[in-house]
């Protein structure tokens, strides 16, 4: 797939110009990990997708290990 | 294909000392959280930066707060006097914290563990309670909205009889 640029952070913003707007404040201040998106920013959006393929992986394997740990889903207990 | 859980791998077989924390924590105890970096609280001694930087060799690890994602540097000595590093590698993202907040210190951190085996791997992650009350440290909203989903799952435990 062709990376499309308008998916791209705008170049000509400097970082300490995008700290100071008002939607990136509000991330900040909600806790978003907004280095993680700017990283992801500079990802094609296959980049990005492959990414959370990767990441997908230890998440189900996570999700496993809670369950093996417990002996039973933590997230639906009652129904184990 | 690329999974993030060889980031994990790879610190185990470099005999790195680090205990799973944040959202893929979370996930262990039953969160919905889908995340996409790894958090682990680590003892940035020389010797676990050493074995932190044979682990990472090869991923291209960089630092993902510089605007130029400048490269992890080889040696361990040039780490000294960092308390947490934010990295970006071919494997996935990886936050190396040597303190939670609310918790404190490694050494403090690796006495509420959990041990869980993920695929093979075996891994110390931290325990729902202790994660919580680091949840409730940060404050954020973001952190708020997930210790108490954790509070929730906890709860659920608890009246079930199942913990």
């Amino acid at each position: 797939m062709k990376h499309n640029e308008a998916m791209k952070a705008p170049k000509s913003m400097s970082k300490a110009a995008l700290d100071e707007t008002p939607a990136y404040q509000a991330a900040v201040e909600y806790g978003i990990d907004v280095s993680q998106l700017e990283y992801m920013l500079t990802l094609t959006p296959a980049e990005r997708l492959k990414r959370h393929d990767a990441a997908l992986a230890l998440v189900l394997a996570a999700r496993r290990a809670g369950i093996r740990y417990y002996g039973f889903d933590p997230r639906s207990p009652e129904a184990s | 294909m690329v999974s993030t859980l060889d980031l994990l791998k790879r610190l185990n077989e470099h005999n790195v000392k680090y205990i799973l924390v944040g959202g893929m924590a979370c996930v262990v105890h039953g969160s919905h959280v889908v995340t996409q970096d790894v958090d682990i609280c680590a003892p940035l001694t020389p010797e676990n930066l050493s074995g932190l930087l044979a682990a990472l060799a090869g991923s291209n690890p960089r630092f993902r707060m510089t605007s130029d994602l400048r490269p992890l540097p080889d040696l361990p000595e040039s780490l000294a006097g960092f308390r947490n590093l934010y990295l970006i590698t071919d494997l996935g993202q990886l936050d190396v914290l040597s303190e939670i907040a609310g918790i404190g210190e490694y050494s403090t951190v690796e006495r509420h563990t959990i041990q869980v085996d993920l695929e093979g791997t075996p891994c110390r992650v931290l325990d729902l309670d202790t994660l919580i009350a680091a949840k409730k440290a940060m404050n954020s909203p973001k952190d708020r909205l997930m210790a108490k989903e954790l509070e929730a799952i906890r709860e659920r435990l608890g009246r079930s009889g199942k913990r």
